[in-house]
């Protein structure tokens, strides 16, 4: 096979080799064509490069572009054979009278991306970047970083020369392509190009007006990474670019919203950065309901950072994030996680509405996450408990088989029971739960009823058999729910010691020779706690908490820190995966904050003008001063439960044990020690 | 910026391969290829294997993708391979494996163009028109290939799927085409209904979009409705169209929109959206749904759903689905239409428990009904049961409707030239977004 394979590829390039030495012009012409046609589905035709240089002597323009098209695929492989056609391009460089042929050529010169090649290059290279025709000059402008990337020793001549273009060059396209490649630069090179100032500053505004679309993002981009020096300066330059909100491309729009964010920093006049923010957030919402989902999602996923800077831009506005049923499901997701930052005191009643409705959805994990969703809000504000919890009672009623919703709906109210303890008190949830308890097959979902039976075995009626039936398997278990039948184990012995003592025995049996270090080094704190006193026992272990100063409404997705670094990137890959750029991308250096603090932009009924409070350092030191700086619950992970995933329940041992501390009890600390293990 | 970009065949063969930086290996094609063939429906418009972003959208099956090392904006990747689409199919007249392969010259120059470095850098029609040396070549209309090759649909809820309209399917090198010029109006709903047809949420999301073939490109000028108002006052109430927000192409000026509501177009060639338009505000919706639900017994449940026309007489809608989900401890469901219901079927999806009625033609201010008799399985009571029936989602399309009564007052083209008068049409479409009753 093989053999006829390359005989037949041998015979059509000597058929095309015949035809590019051919004297007629169409059919050297229809030859090229095919050669381009083998190149594009990958065949190597490198061989015939000889030939094919050899036609660029025709002036027809369609032919060139074809030859260079060649060209710049494998100058690479033969960079010998390359050298010839330099010739070729000087000549159409400096002698042709077509911008298009001048553009054409050292368009096609830059990618050829051969280090010998290019010491050929650069005088005809600054030739066009002062060439009459801005076709050409754009051309070349970017020409520049192509050259420099390969042999940056050649260059400093002609950055010289671009810096100088900045300041006199007037046509918008140019102006852009310069901005990009001068950008491109300093990225590779690691200096500052581009100086600026008030006259080049006022240039640029006066081509965003100009210059295309893509242009209008490359300068609205770089100038969002620029420090006005005053407010003044500010106000000019958001006032400039106020009329790109209403571009019709969806980029544009967004650059000129990440520039505006940006410079409300530097403005010191209150109202009009209330009144800028009420110009920014219907374009924001025009955006979210653009025509494709993907460019939604991309919007979506920029709002929650967007929304822990800014929560006045959404002020009213929770409507906008309520869920269509035609949507795709990563918007539904994106949505619901917006809709529980968003939610406050006062939209709690809208939020928890929309939210029981999705309820009855047909995707079991949509519903987790809304029944995740709806547990946060429990959590996060006590005005909306009592609503909340009725709607997950009533979800709990319908259950008729086990599925992924259930198993969140135990853990949401394992949580909502640890923040407020009587809430078996007020309703019948404890009783409708301990009905549906079996559905529970989940790790996370069944340490959290092994818990809830530990704590509120005095209110359950069956609660000793059941945690019998958990013994029972407790070598099947997983390490989690392991971990949390032997506390909940250890409570039901302190509350009923006769009816337990059988279930405890078998309990420690089974645990004490457990493989894992977790599970047997509990067992035996427990043992010999419960050997020595069990009233110390009780105190530790029965603790009830009070207060709920553990849970703390933080909503906040990135640290002070990363935040201004990811606001600086809004837009980008990195801040769709949530991430930093240099977390996604290793050759990325991200410029060091110093800066300590962010702004808040936040509605204030009180006083008319939004103030800037509650820096997020105020939180940081309220924590530190509690001694818990890492146990922020973290109360928006929307990842999905993995089962191995112990950071939940290790926070929630954490929250546990601290309250043990404020007992004072000095055991308490050694099962602080084991329990964090 | 864009490292390369390339067109796969739904196989996965290369048609157009452009390697603008140099810096990823060849072999990303087929990189990009196994990793979306992996997802088990439509592959995510954006990935990342091993540092490469590929962003890619799928048009006439074909995948147009764009690689990149670079911190890129998602939303302008996908922007730019949603232009670049465009240009093609102003060049070619359609895109599918076929023309692209037949064109394929014409396509490298059209890239060449467009970006340069991976940069972009012209990128509309009109702009690049006098660049492009190639002229396309049409494919045979009746080729054995075109009529083997199956129907490739992409479902996508947001392309209008609406009928057909001899605008499309043309290039816009054809030099001997009429000289006329389209302008649609769509608009798209989103209405939210509670049981007793209250309207919860409701929003208008539309567009102007204009398809040129004038000769010349001669500057237009279109004016819109005298109590057109832009940007909403809270708790105000205006008896004019108020637009909550709109953007606009870049060949608008809409600098006289406030004073004398016109917006003077330079119309680039082929098609363009002219402006984007929101409206949040209360409208009539067109169609009113009410459904009424009866336990008969403890196993049987009967559903009626009456479906009102509010338009006028003379509109008709020229499709309307409505789909009811009903629960899924459903043993047997029947949908009765009304006696000499015409035009009209009911069909009950066993699978996914669904009930799909679908209307074929509607002239406003009629009225339809349904009747679904539910018997459950056993396991469940009617009174839970009913719960699970909705939400009811409809679908449609009424032509020469709109809702919020933005109008083309009139379209006028400023310099006139030639003797001849281009032709004008003008039409307007209303679609369902998500226009649902909850139960």
């Amino acid at each position: 096979m093989a053999y006829f394979g390359n005989n037949q590829q041998r015979g059509e390039l000597q058929e095309l080799y015949a035809d590019l030495n051919d004297l007629n012009f169409e059919k050297k012409k229809e030859a090229i064509k095919k050669v381009i046609a083998y190149m594009t589905v990958g065949k190597d035709v490198s061989q015939l490069f000889q030939s094919v240089i050899k036609c660029l002597e025709f002036q027809d323009i369609e032919m060139k572009k074809l030859i260079y098209l060649y060209i710049v695929n494998y100058s690479r492989q033969k960079p010998d054979d390359a050298i010839m056609v330099i010739q070729n391009f000087r000549k159409d460089v400096r002698k042709s009278e077509n911008p298009l042929v001048r553009a054409l050529a050292i368009r096609t010169f830059g990618c050829l991306r051969v280090p010998k090649l290019n010491e050929y290059l650069i005088e005809p290279l600054k030739d066009c970047v002062q060439d009459d025709d801005p076709y050409v000059r754009k051309t070349a402008v970017l020409c520049v970083p192509k050259v420099f990337e390969v042999s940056p020793e050649l260059c400093p001549a002609l950055l010289e020369q671009l810096q100088k273009l900045l300041e006199k060059e007037s046509n918008a396209l140019v102006l852009a392509n310069l901005i990009q490649s001068m950008r491109e630069i300093e990225v590779v090179n690691g200096k500052q190009l581009i100086v600026l100032n008030p006259k080049i500053i006022q240039k640029l505004l006066l081509a965003i007006d100009e210059c295309m679309e893509w242009g209008q993002i490359f300068i609205l981009d770089y100038l969002a990474t620029y420090d006005p020096v005053d407010s003044k300066q500010a106000e000019i330059i958001i006032e400039r670019t106020l009329p790109r909100l209403s571009h019709i491309n969806p980029t544009v729009t967004f650059c000129a919203v990440k520039l505006i964010l940006k410079y409300l920093d530097y403005l010191n006049n209150g109202d009009l950065v209330k009144n800028l923010c009420k110009k920014i957030s219907p374009s924001l919402i025009s955006l979210l309901s653009w025509n494709q989902p993907e460019i939604q999602y991309t919007i979506l996923r920029n709002i929650s950072l967007i929304l822990q800077k800014f929560p006045i831009l959404f002020e009213n506005e929770v409507k906008v994030f309520f869920c269509s049923f035609n949507e795709p499901y990563y918007i539904k997701y994106e949505k619901l996680d917006i809709m529980v930052r968003i939610c406050d005191s006062k939209n709690f009643h809208q939020v928890l509405n929309e939210l029981m409705i999705y309820i009855n959805e047909a995707d079991p994990h949509f519903v987790r996450k809304t029944i995740k969703s709806i547990g946060k809000i429990a959590v996060m504000y006590d005005k909306a408990l009592a609503e909340a919890v009725s709607i997950l009672v009533e979800f709990a009623k319908n259950v008729q088989q086990t599925n992924e919703a259930v198993q969140e709906l135990f853990i949401q109210m394992q949580i909502i029971y640890r923040k407020n303890r009587n809430l078996y008190k007020t309703n019948d949830s404890l009783k409708i739960l301990f009905s549906i308890i079996d559905y529970a097959n989940e790790p996370e979902a069944k340490s959290a009823c092994a818990w809830i039976i530990g704590e509120f075995a005095e209110f359950i009626p069956k609660s000793v058999e059941k945690m019998g039936e958990y013994v029972d398997n407790f070598i099947l278990e997983d390490r989690l729910v392991q971990l949390q039948i032997l506390t909940s184990g250890v409570k039901l012995y302190i509350k009923y010691p006769s009816l337990c003592s059988a279930l405890i025995q078998q309990l420690i049996n089974s645990a004490k020779d457990s493989f894992n270090p977790d599970v047997r080094d509990r067992t035996y704190i427990y043992w010999r706690l419960l050997s020595t006193d069990p009233e110390i026992v009780k105190n530790l272990i029965c603790y009830v908490a009070v207060g709920s100063s553990q849970f703390q409404k933080d909503i906040r997705l990135w640290e002070t820190k990363d935040l201004i670094t990811a606001l600086e990137n809004m837009g980008s890959i990195s801040n769709l995966f949530h991430k930093l750029p240099n977390q996604l991308y290793k050759n990325i250096k991200v410029r060091n904050n110093n800066q300590q603090e962010v702004k808040i932009y936040k509605a204030d009924e009180k006083q008319e003008v939004p103030s800037k409070e509650q820096e997020i350092k105020k939180d940081d030191q309220i924590q530190q001063q509690q001694q818990q700086p890492k146990q922020d619950f973290d109360l928006l992970n929307f990842e999905e439960p993995v089962s191995n995933n112990n950071n939940n329940n290790n926070n929630n041992n954490n929250n546990n044990n601290n309250n043990n501390n404020n007992n004072n009890n000095n055991n308490n600390n050694k099962i602080d020690v084991y329990d964090l293990i | 910026m864009f490292s390369q970009i390339f067109i796969l065949s739904p196989r996965g063969d290369t048609i157009i391969n452009r390697d603008f930086r140099s810096d990823l290996p060849k072999s990303t094609p087929e990189t990009f290829f196994r990793q979306a063939k992996t997802y088990s429906g439509d592959a995510n418009p954006l990935f990342n294997v091993d540092c490469i972003q590929f962003a890619h959208i799928k048009r006439g099956g074909l995948y147009i993708v764009g690689t990149s090392r670079f911190n890129l904006q998602p939303a302008m990747s996908l922007e730019l391979l949603d232009r670049l689409a465009k240009e093609i199919k102003d060049f070619c007249g359609v895109i599918n494996e076929e023309v692209l392969r037949k064109n394929f010259i014409l396509i490298y120059e059209i890239l060449d163009e467009s970006f340069d470095f991976g940069y972009p850098q012209l990128m509309a029609t009109e702009q690049i028109k006098p660049l492009i040396v190639n002229e396309p070549i049409q494919p045979q209309p009746d080729s054995v290939m075109n009529s083997l090759r199956p129907k490739i649909q992409t479902f996508n809820i947001f392309v209008p799927n609406t009928m057909g309209s001899q605008a499309v399917q043309r290039s816009v090198l054809n030099k001997n085409q009429a000289n006329e010029i389209f302008v649609d109006i769509y608009e798209k709903l989103n209405v939210l209904f509670n049981s007793s047809a209250y309207v919860i949420n409701q929003s208008i999301e539309g567009c102007i979009q204009m398809t040129s073939f004038l000769q010349g490109n001669p500057p237009l000028k279109l004016a819109l409705n005298e109590d057109l108002q832009i940007g909403r006052q809270q708790g105000q109430y205006s008896a004019g169209v108020i637009l909550d927000d709109c953007n606009f192409h870049e060949c608008v000026n809409a600098n006289e929109l406030d004073m004398n509501k016109t917006l003077r177009i330079q119309p680039p060639d082929g098609q363009f959206v002219v402006m984007n338009y929101r409206i949040s505000g209360d409208y009539a919706a067109p169609f009113r749904l009410f459904p009424i639900i009866e336990e008969i017994s403890s196993s049987k449940i009967e559903v009626t759903i009456k479906l009102k026309a509010c338009f006028d007489a003379k509109i008709i809608a020229s499709y309307a689905n409505i789909r009811i989900p009903i629960p899924k401890q459903t043993a047997n469901a029947y949908p009765e239409l009304v006696k000499n219901a015409q035009q009209e079927t009911a069909e009950y999806d066993s699978n996914k428990k669904i009930i799909e009625w679908q209307i074929k033609k509607l002239c406003g201010g009629q009225e339809r009904s349904l009747k679904i008799k539910l018997t459950l399985q056993a396991t469940q009571t009617a009174h839970t049961a009913r719960k699970e029936i909705g939400p009811i989602a409809m679908n449609f399309e009424i032509p020469m409707f709109n809702v919020s009564r933005l109008q083309i007052k009139y379209l006028r083209i400023e310099e006139r030239g030639n003797t001849t008068n281009p032709h004008r049409w003008v039409r307007y479409i209303t679609q369902s977004s998500s226009y649902v009753c909850r139960i």
